[in-house]
């Protein structure tokens, strides 16, 4: 009790501090005065008796001083009288407040940005229970050294039915593509996850309305018509609508009863990706149509992920281990291992499982982004050493203006302990100000980035929203450069205020400034390199720009296509239907179909058979696409020799194929493909080849040349396995409004049909280069911010030099040198440590720049043209710098200068 | 700052406490009044600076061995703030008073030894 009545009692003392202040005055001046009155009484004068009563009483202000100590409130009393001087001082100096403010809003508001990215991207956990615990299991082999996730249903049911002392549980997940939503309103394009029964158990995720699924939602194929919602999506498109629950709704035509919604906040174990439905395995063969045996029985289907949750204490290599039996056993239960060549048998003994950490998620998508994120973090990093390089000349600049005030501080008895504490608290306020600013300039960047960054917003899971991380990192960065910058003044300024001061006094020695002039030197350098990277991620984008994708891609349009439910006889009529009516829009040069996009990312291949030609077995063989009549002009793909297929080339007429140069080389060398046979892996060689192409890109625009081969879309043996095409229409305008019109022709063919990813190929190409386009913008930014910093910084050096030494400079010119001679003397000064900052930084850039060598292309890490071009930037930038202040050293009148003695 | 008189005599923080609340037992009094008590009954021997006796009011105040209020005497037309003695201020006089003639004592022991015998 008693304590806490002391602690009142102080906190009444910091706020009624004036009041208790004013209380002792008054007793203190009151026995003063009682003192006084005594010594008069003696006799003494009115002057002797206050002496007489001062030496009795000691001094009244120490005495203040002590009795204010014992109320032990001190710290905070300082503070705040240090905190109102620091922001009187900073009104009264705009200019120096708003480029210290600015520069520390530039830096700190994107380093926040940045670790938004950070945050979201590679450090968040999953928000399922024990994150830690989540672990997803992949594979290897000599084929493929590159462990991948993809296993199989009857793999997966395995590992399920068998206990494991290592594991908890096991679950499976695979996404498809897109299926078609057909509501009241139209059909519409949904992304769709398969997951297992026991997926949302495992990871123990809760429903936000409704239930969600459990093991007897997964037991027998196609028995349970069941799908959730995913929580964005819920909002998205049904607006959290709970009247949603137990309705039905068809998926690719079938009929789904909506169970429930997830939780809000989880989007899977993919991060960055958030499917808008889940629905069973048990359920795949009923949305999607596999090639060959059915999925959910077939070994050598391998199309689902496998996540597991570690037991606490297990250990993953061992974990892996103990899988490995069941990995054995999934090899001897293959029905097609009779058929197996003796390489591929060797591949399979050589598979190895891993167990890997995924608390973040699988690392898909992580890992593209995470080391294009690191370099745009050291990009920031050293956008705010720059900035705070610059605040902390700017402080000693200013500093130097207030030594006088300083000196009378410390005569009057405050400690440099004191002085230092003021100094930094008008620091530590600037960094408030930069950080609240800061605030603005993240949430302003992060939009910019998260527009360069992601393409599919509806689907993406990244976002800008304000979050406690993020503030505490703004202000932590904000304040950690505060007593960055703010430092060194400060104890330099605290000392400079002890030095004994001359008044009107000027020295003649040296006044180098050396400190200063290396610091400037390093600006320069972290400016150099800056630039030089920017250079390079400008190339690649540009060599990327320039590659030549082998077909035309102006006014190309792409749209997929799926007919799901449509028998496989139908298939070829409805293409050429809705290929017949597109022809028709208005704006429609031409039309044609094929079952690749283009650019996407996809592939696909099956092996060959060659007439004459044996090939090695683990060679994976050429890609291939089956198309329709007219595709090569639609593209805009040159035939080098032969033909294009025709209306001649039906299913009933001879096998034709088409192949590209490639293809051409590898296979018949320089003799001409016109006239040989090829055919699928395991199958004949029924496929006359009767044209060649030119090369083209066709999965993605880094890729080497690829073997390809065409066959018509008609002559495919089993047309049913490929319901989803994609449709080309070159239009002569804007594709955009064709987009329109081209939904309302296939909802005329049939109305339950969506058009999947409607997308001009351009914009796929800008997709594919997405990442190079976001570090080449932001790197030649804040390669430009850098640069403008450190010539600032420079300027400032040279102008506070030359203002400093304008008496020496004077007495120069008095005896007799030329402006001229004083001007070439500060430039060569100047130039010198320019030129080692250039230096350090032409060193830097080459170091530093292998390290991104990942992230370029088609241009070397120490490509000269570019350094130099950095190089020069940085001087020309240097010279303007130097400009002014060099003339303004080169007109000092001696005159009035050596009269102000 | 020139010498001190000769009298002056350094005295101990707890010390100075100790006469402050010892004076106060007298009845309440005022600082004014305090310093001049402990000068005269000391015959001027103990000179305090006056100023220095406030810090250590502030800290028995602070300690709830003393109170303080602002009154006006009878006899003059002034306020001035009085300190009296707490209940708990008593007690601590007394151990404070035994802990001095301990002090008191030992010294006393080694400067003038009693002789055996």
């Amino acid at each position: 009790m008693r304590l806490l009545r002391i602690a009142l009692h102080r906190l009444r003392s910091i706020f009624r501090s004036s009041r208790v202040d004013a209380d002792l005055q008054r007793e203190l001046e009151l026995h003063f005065d009682q003192l006084v009155r005594e010594y008069r009484e003696e006799g003494m004068s009115d002057r002797d008796a206050r002496s007489a009563a001062s030496r009795s009483f000691g001094s009244l202000s120490v005495t203040e001083e002590l009795c204010r100590d014992t109320r032990r409130v001190r710290l905070l009393d300082d503070l705040g009288k240090d905190l109102a001087y620091a922001w009187r001082l900073l009104g009264k100096s705009p200019g120096f407040t708003a480029t210290a403010v600015f520069s520390l809003a530039l830096g700190v508001g994107a380093n926040t940005a940045i670790f938004g990215l950070v945050k979201q991207v590679i450090l968040d956990l999953l928000p399922v229970t024990h994150p830690e615990q989540i672990v997803a299991l992949a594979k290897s082999s000599i084929l493929q050294t590159e462990p991948g996730n993809s296993f199989s249903h009857p793999f997966l049911r395995d590992l399920q039915a068998a206990p494991n002392q290592n594991f908890s549980g096991f679950l499976g997940s695979g996404s498809l593509g897109e299926i078609a939503l057909q509501l009241e309103s139209g059909a519409e394009p949904a992304s769709a996850e398969f997951v297992s029964g026991n997926y949302f158990e495992l990871l123990g995720v809760h429903p936000a309305l409704g239930r969600l699924f459990t093991p007897n939602d997964d037991i027998t194929a196609g028995a349970h018509p069941v799908v959730i919602l995913s929580h964005p999506f819920w909002k998205r498109r049904f607006g959290a609508d709970p009247s949603i629950l137990n309705r039905t709704i068809r998926l690719n035509n079938q009929p789904f009863t909506v169970v429930g919604v997830s939780a809000a906040g989880f989007d899977g174990l993919d991060p960055g990706r958030s499917p808008d439905l889940r629905v069973p395995l048990n359920m795949v063969s009923t949305l999607v149509q596999f090639p060959g045996p059915p999925p959910l029985t077939n070994r050598g289907s391998r199309w689902i992920q496998i996540f597991a949750r570690l037991k606490p204490g297990a250990a993953p290599p061992s974990a892996a281990q103990s899988l490995m039996p069941m990995l054995h056993r999934d090899h001897d239960e293959d029905p097609g291992r009779a058929r197996r060549t003796a390489q591929w048998s060797k591949v399979l003994a050589s598979e190895r499982l891993h167990v890997t950490p995924a608390a973040q998620g699988n690392a898909g998508q992580r890992l593209a982004y995470e080391r294009a994120i690191w370099v745009l973090s050291a990009i920031v990093a050293a956008v705010l050493l720059l900035a705070c390089v610059n605040i902390a000349h700017l402080l000693l600049a200013r500093s130097a203006a207030r030594t006088h005030e300083f000196r009378i501080r410390l005569a009057i008895g405050a400690g440099r302990f004191r002085l230092v504490r003021q100094l930094l608290t008008e620091s530590l306020l600037l960094g408030l100000l930069g950080g609240c600013a800061g605030l603005f300039v993240a949430y302003g960047l992060g939009r910019v980035l998260l527009t360069l960054a992601i393409s599919d917003r509806n689907h993406s899971t990244l976002g800008m929203a304000p979050d406690a991380a993020l503030l505490a990192f703004n202000f932590a960065v904000a304040f950690a450069a505060a007593i960055g910058f703010g430092l060194a003044p400060a104890l330099q300024s605290s000392k400079a205020g002890l030095a004994p001061g001359l008044k009107g006094a000027h020295s003649f020695h040296a006044n180098r400034f050396t400190g200063r002039k290396i610091l400037t030197s390093l600006q320069v350098a972290i400016s150099l390199v800056l630039l030089a990277g920017a250079g390079l991620f400008i190339g690649s984008l540009r060599n990327l720009g320039h590659i030549d994708v082998g077909f035309s891609t102006p006014h190309l349009l792409q749209v997929t296509l799926n007919p799901s439910g449509y028998t496989a006889d139908r298939l070829p009529g409805f293409y050429r239907e809705v290929v017949d009516q597109a022809r028709t829009i208005p704006g429609v040069q031409s039309v044609a179909f094929g079952r690749q996009r283009l650019i996407a990312g996809r592939s696909w291949g099956s092996g060959i058979v060659v007439d004459g030609f044996t090939g090695s077995d683990d060679d994976r063989g050429p890609n291939r696409d089956a198309i329709g009549a007219g595709y090569f002009s639609t593209l805009g793909i040159p035939l080098i020799a032969g033909r294009e297929f025709n209306a001649g080339d039906t299913a009933t007429s001879p096998r034709v194929a088409i192949v590209n140069e490639a293809f051409a080389r590898f296979y018949f060398g320089t003799a001409t493909p016109l006239g040989r046979r090829i055919g699928p892996g395991g199958g004949k060689a029924e496929y006359v080849v009767v044209g060649v192409t030119r090369n083209a890109k066709y999965r993605e625009m880094r890729e080497t040349p690829v073997r390809f081969w065409y066959v018509p879309f008609d002559q495919l043996p089993e047309k049913g396995a490929f319901r989803a095409l994609t449709v080309f229409v070159r239009t002569s305008s804007d594709p955009g409004t064709v987009a329109g019109s081209l939904r309302s022709v296939v909802a005329r063919i049939d109305r339950s049909l969506p058009l999947f990813d409607i997308k001009t190929v351009d914009a796929q190409i800008e997709d594919n280069v997405r990442l190079e386009r976001l570090l080449a913008t932001l790197s030649i930014f804040f390669g430009i911010v850098a640069a403008l910093l450190a010539g600032a910084g420079l300027f400032g050096v040279l102008w506070y030099s030359v203002s400093r030494r304008r008496h020496e400079i004077g007495i120069r010119l008095a005896v007799g040198a030329r402006p001229a001679q004083i001007a070439r003397a500060l430039l060569a000064e100047a130039g010198a440590f320019i030129a080692l900052g250039m230096v350090l930084g032409v060193t830097g850039a080459l170091l530093l720049s292998s390290l991104i060598r990942h992230l370029l292309f088609g241009i070397e890490p120490g490509d000269p043209f570019v350094l130099a071009s950095a190089a020069a930037a940085m001087g020309f930038i240097a010279l303007l710098a130097m400009a002014l202040p060099v003339s303004q050293a080169a007109s000092v009148d001696p005159a009035s200068v050596l009269r102000c003695d | 700052m020139g010498t001190e008189p000769p009298d002056r005599v350094e005295l101990l923080q707890g010390t100075l406490d100790m006469l402050i609340l010892k004076t106060l037992l007298l009845g309440p009094a005022h600082g004014h009044e305090i310093a001049k008590h402990l000068q005269r009954t000391t015959e001027n021997v103990l000179q305090v600076e006056h100023g220095s006796l406030y810090p250590a009011l502030h800290r028995l105040e602070r300690k709830e061995w003393v109170k303080s209020k602002w009154e006006t005497p009878k006899d003059r037309n002034r306020e001035f703030k009085y300190y009296r003695l707490t209940a708990a201020g008593k007690k601590q006089l007394l151990l404070e008073e035994s802990r001095w003639k301990q002090l008191a004592d030992a010294i006393a022991r080694v400067m003038w030894p009693v002789k055996e015998g």
